[in-house]
């Protein structure tokens, strides 16, 4: 059996499913055989023969595909080559292996192949059944080049038998199978490519390939995950870094997750397990056929931990004099079993040093001695120490520190070079190169050899830094001290122009606490300053998220420069920002809570739960009548007393109005507040009541600070009348992710007192007509966050961690500007299952004009449930009238529920499509917590284009150039006080924002 | 922690085995079955030379075997 034999079963098997998927098209397990087939007969009569090598050096495609498995088809192994490496090093691969054909496109061919090129873009001919050619086990299935320590690579030799031994292992560990589609994203020059695209066509599953242009964008990888429905991704831990990095965990829930390369961080580790399906931590040389060993990670796991062997291979720890090591204790990994190479092609010295005669296995047998220090734990699985040479890890891939150190060697000036990677922080480790010059010589500057290291090496092995030295320090016994060479200044040389505008200023900032550099000019490139690929996907996402430029990762290989990045678009879904939106943010958040303290500093009321001074009507400036605010309370609380709640987590916890409430009821209630002071006297508050001592957990913080908060802990999370004090829609969308994380898998999150954007209009003008007053058009702004309703159901369909949405208007009687303008949202970790149901609608204006209507025409129906639409909202009347609508007689909010219960129907009311209208979901039967009823009515619909837009912008009002502080003193010129009562001293003129 | 296949000091043996693998050995360590020793108690560089020298089809001997009675 070989690998091509694996596959040919499989074809006969599964004919007509897809085995490979790219950019939308499918190619079936018969079309992709029979394509292989025919460039196999098209290899053969170009001469390929029964061991002869075949470089690719193709594109990201399902010819890619095709290709590999036609070479092993003719007999032959390929060798493949990423046509992103540089010239000089392609050919120096093409010169050592001396292919007989290589396989490439117009577009990537190298041009130093000597004429034996088959062009994979041209029209292939050959017959579509297979050749009768059979490699067995012992041939080579294909050449890779690693990195060499002497100066250049090294190509590993694997044949057939351990190819197909691997595969049968991974079968048997992960049993893929038809419906399973793996992503393919690693480079075919990296040999643990063979996992992702041969793994798939053994099993029935489908190969998704990634484009080239796909693999350097996380975002793009992400999307593929979702939109293909992947269920099985292999990266290295810096990929998956970044892919995760993006923020769109959601994806992953239902993937199985391997990783491998290069050591796995613990933090990410954990991140990767609490978004899939499960984790598989990958460990292998090149030399033992991709993957030797596999541990799970699971909770408590040590991230070194490689594991145990895969299928058919052993391990073993040997000491200096070749003897096992006691368990425990520290020696090199040496692996034995059917996954060993032949050896190093056209290297028998190397070959004989590394492949060994093995004392412990069959006579005759050989062991890969690893170069890895491992150690054996309790449990027999190998812990992964560190390396015995210099050989180190750099993105997943290998590298040997001496192969860039001879290519510095050969730059004349160059006396001696060592080159040593350098951890900069967990997630950001660089090259950096030394050297002495050679007498009378002058060193070239570091562009200069930059770009000579780049046209030699693959990018991950340009240094980041070269640093010029007198001589190299030495040890006392006269070896080099790498320890002892100086830590580079990141960026000592800043030349190029100083930023023009805000906007560069503020990127010029981002560019440079990345790179770790204390200045970078418009002009310097990100990647020639010591960035690197994992940095580059940071910069990225810190951009978009910051400054809301569209950019891509593509974008940023293409022009990395703060100019460049600079002329990027503004995406749609981000609001408006100026650069210095965070310190706005903050700023905003400063002023909030200064007002807030002050006034929590004086309470009106002995007992704070009862003190509701702090809201004030717009409309007189008056205290809202007490009776008015305990309804509004009570209404609140039974909301929340719905979902049953076992431990609430309230963040923005005030003055303890529902604290007070339901703290008694529950397991734990944490609150939080992001004034100190409240905090303080909230805790004096809960201390003077022991009967809530024991549950009630207090913490000053930002509403998005969830530090000290545990994960998945809280089944209800309350976010009550906080909201309109964020400072912007990131804000907000942030501290609704990480509600989720603090969530229970079914807990929710309810939103409550959210004020209306799309009523904003009616409400000032409600208020400036009540008031009749010239109000300061600078106190007009409205400074508060408000949120279109719509906002909840788009938050909840975009894939994040909340999935469904049910907005509420305010219940009571009572006409204010609580119960006409704000509404309560629970968003629910779950599904809604009521979505499923068809439910049917009845129209205001067409079905029913009142009422009594409404009711008459529920009761004379069979139904069960229905919506009535688009009743107009008496609440709104007065202010309608102000803003100069015309009179329309509606339905009390109130009334339509009180009505509807009081003839068996539970009844949920939220905003119609045109705000000054409502919905009413009826159900026959008790209401019951989180489960009353679909989202929304069926004709619902949404428009707008990105998240963002359905939030005012308090911030970007700042832009008529108000100095910082002016909110204040309006506010203290005004006698106004409190928060609650901010938005509600304006009219209409300040416009909307 | 010196590798015993990398000290330039030691003293090594070339061994065989049936496929006409070959492996360097240090020469303090027993011979495991199924290897015969071709060159023995020589430096490193000497031992390495003869590998360079000696193993010239890399290919599994039962292979080339295999493939010459095709």
């Amino acid at each position: 059996m070989t690998f091509v034999s694996l596959f040919e079963q499989q074809v006969a098997r599964t004919p007509d499913a897809v085995a490979v998927e790219f950019h939308g098209v499918n190619v079936t397990y018969a079309e992709l055989n029979a394509k292989a087939n025919k460039l196999a007969h098209h290899l053969i009569d170009r001469g390929v023969r029964r061991g002869a090598l075949v470089g690719l050096v193709l594109p990201r495609s399902a010819d890619l595909v095709v290709a590999a498995l036609a070479v092993m088809k003719s007999g032959g192994a390929y060798l493949p080559i990423d046509p992103a490496y540089p010239r000089d090093r392609v050919s120096y691969i093409l010169r050592d292996a001396q292919p007989a054909v290589v396989i490439t496109t117009a577009e990537t061919h190298s041009g130093s192949s000597g004429g034996n090129e088959i062009f994979l873009d041209q029209p292939v001919a050959g017959p579509g059944h297979a050749p009768a050619v059979e490699p067995g086990a012992a041939d080579a299935a294909y050449v890779i080049y690693t990195s060499g320590s002497t100066g250049n690579p090294k190509g590993v030799v694997v044949p057939h038998g351990a190819l197909e031994n691997f595969l049968l292992a991974m079968r048997a560990e992960f049993g893929p199978g038809p419906g399973d589609k793996l992503l393919a994203v690693t480079t075919i020059a990296f040999d643990i490519a063979g996992l992702e695209l041969y793994l798939p066509l053994i099993t029935g599953a489908t190969v998704v390939m990634a484009s080239s242009a796909d693999v350097h964008d996380p975002e793009a990888l992400v999307r593929m995950v979702g939109d293909f429905g992947v269920t099985m991704l292999q990266a290295t831990p810096a990929l998956w870094q970044m892919v995760l990095d993006t923020g769109n965990s959601a994806v992953f829930r239902d993937v199985l997750m391997l990783v491998g390369g290069e050591a796995l961080p613990p933090s990410l580790a954990a991140v990767m397990r609490d978004t899939s399906r499960r984790v598989a931590n990958m460990y292998g040389p090149t030399e033992t056929t991709i993957w030797s060993t596999r541990e799970w990670v699971r909770e408590g796991t040590d991230t070194a931990s490689i594991g145990h062997a895969i299928r058919n291979t052993q391990l073993y720890v040997l000491g200096d004099r070749l003897e096992p090591v006691p368990d425990g204790s520290e020696g090199e990994l040496y692996i034995a079993g059917d996954g060993l190479a032949q050896g190093y092609f056209t290297r028998p010295g190397l070959t004989a040093g590394r492949f060994v005669a093995n004392p412990f296995g069959p006579p005759g047998s050989r062991l890969y001695r690893t170069g890895d220090l491992v150690r054996r734990a309790a449990g027999g699985e190998l812990v992964f120490l560190g390396r015995t040479d210099h050989q180190i890890k750099i993105r997943g891939f290998r590298v040997e520190l001496g192969e860039i150190e001879s290519v510095l060697a050969d730059v004349p000036s160059i006396g001696r070079a060592v080159v040593v990677a350098r951890q900069i922080t967990e997630r950001d480790k660089r090259l950096v190169a030394y050297m002495t010059a050679n007498p009378g010589s002058e060193l070239p500057t570091a562009r200069q050899l930059t770009r000579f290291c780049r046209r030699r090496l693959p990018d991950y092995m340009v240094p980041s830094a070269f640093i010029s030295v007198e001589r190299f320090p030495m040890t006392s016994n006269g070896k080099l001290d790498r320890n002892a060479l100086p830590e580079p200044l990141w960026g000592a040389e800043a030349g190029g122009r100083a930023p023009r505008t805000a906007l560069e200023e503020a990127l010029c900032r981002v560019f440079a606490e990345l790179l770790h550099v204390e200045k970078v000019s418009i002009d310097d490139s990100f990647f020639d300053r010591g960035g690197h690929s994992v940095l580059g996907a940071q910069l990225v996402g810190r951009i978009r998220a910051e400054f809301g430029l569209r950019i891509s990762m593509t974008d940023l290989l293409a022009d990395p420069t703060v100019a460049g990045v600079a002329t990027m678009p503004v995406a749609a879904d981000h609001a408006p920002v100026r650069p210095d939106t965070a310190e706005a943010a903050r700023q905003r958040l400063d002023e909030w809570r200064e007002i807030h303290e002050d006034h929590y500093a004086h309470p009106a009321e002995a007992d704070l739960s009862e003190d509701f001074s702090v809201w004030k009507s717009s409309y007189d400036g008056k205290p809202i009548p007490v009776e008015e605010m305990r309804e509004w309370r009570d209404a609140t609380v039974r909301r929340i007393r719905a979902l049953r709640p076992r431990r609430i987590l309230e963040i923005g916890v005030g003055n303890g109005l529902l604290l007070s409430e339901l703290a008694g009821e529950v397991e734990a209630y944490w609150g939080t507040d992001f004034s100190a002071g409240i905090i303080g006297r909230l805790t004096q508050w809960v201390a003077e009541r022991p009967g809530l001592n024991g549950e009630v957990t207090l913490l000053p913080r930002d509403a998005a600070d969830f530090s000290g908060i545990p994960a998945g802990y809280f089944d209800v999370i309350v976010l009550n009348s906080v909201v309109q004090y964020f400072p912007s829609a990131a804000y907000c969308l942030d501290v609704f992710d990480q509600a989720a994380a603090a969530l229970t898998d079914d807990g929710a999150l309810f939103v409550g007192d959210v004020r209306n954007r799309r009523l904003l209009e009616c409400f000032h003008a409600g208020v400036a007509a009540a008031r009749s007053t010239d109000v300061d058009r600078s106190v007009a702004l409205e400074r508060e966050l408000l949120v279109d309703p719509a906002f909840f159901t788009e938050y909840a369909q975009s894939g994040r961690g909340l999935r469904s949405a049910r907005i509420q208007l305010k219940r009571g009687h009572a006409r204010n500007e609580l119960t006409r303008y704000r509404y309560d949202v629970v968003l629910s970790k779950t599904p809604n299952r009521a979505d499923d149901i068809e439910v049917p609608e009845t129209r205001w204006g067409a079905d029913f004009a009142g009422a009594a209507e409404l009711l008459r025409w529920a009761e004379a129906g069979t139904v069960r449930c229905f919506w009535a639409v688009g009743i107009p909202n008496a609440r709104l009347a007065p202010d309608l009238a102000a803003a100069g609508s015309p009179p329309t007689a509606g339905l009390e909010p109130e009334d339509v529920v009180r009505a509807g219960e009081a003839a068996g129907y539970r009844v949920r009311v939220q905003w119609s499509q045109a705000a000054e209208h409502f919905n009413a979901y009826f159900e026959q039967g008790p209401l019951t917590g989180t489960d009353d009823g679909p989202s929304a009515p069926p004709s619902a619909t949404h428009t707008k284009a990105g998240l963002a837009e359905y939030f005012t912008s308090p911030t970007a009002d700042d832009r008529g150039g108000r100095p910082a502080g002016t909110l204040r003193r309006h506010l203290t010129a005004a006698g106004s006080g409190p928060p609650r009562d901010l938005a509600t001293v304006d009219s209409i003129t300040g416009g909307k924002p | 922690m010196q590798n015993p296949f990398d000290d330039p000091q030691g003293e090594f043996h070339v061994l065989v085995n049936a496929e006409n693998q070959h492996s360097l050995w240090p020469a303090f360590a027993a011979v495991p079955d199924g290897w015969t020793v071709v060159l023995e108690s020589r430096s490193r560089e000497e031992c390495l030379d003869h590998i360079e020298t000696s193993w010239t089809d890399m290919r599994p001997f039962s292979l080339v075997q295999q493939m010459s009675g095709q």
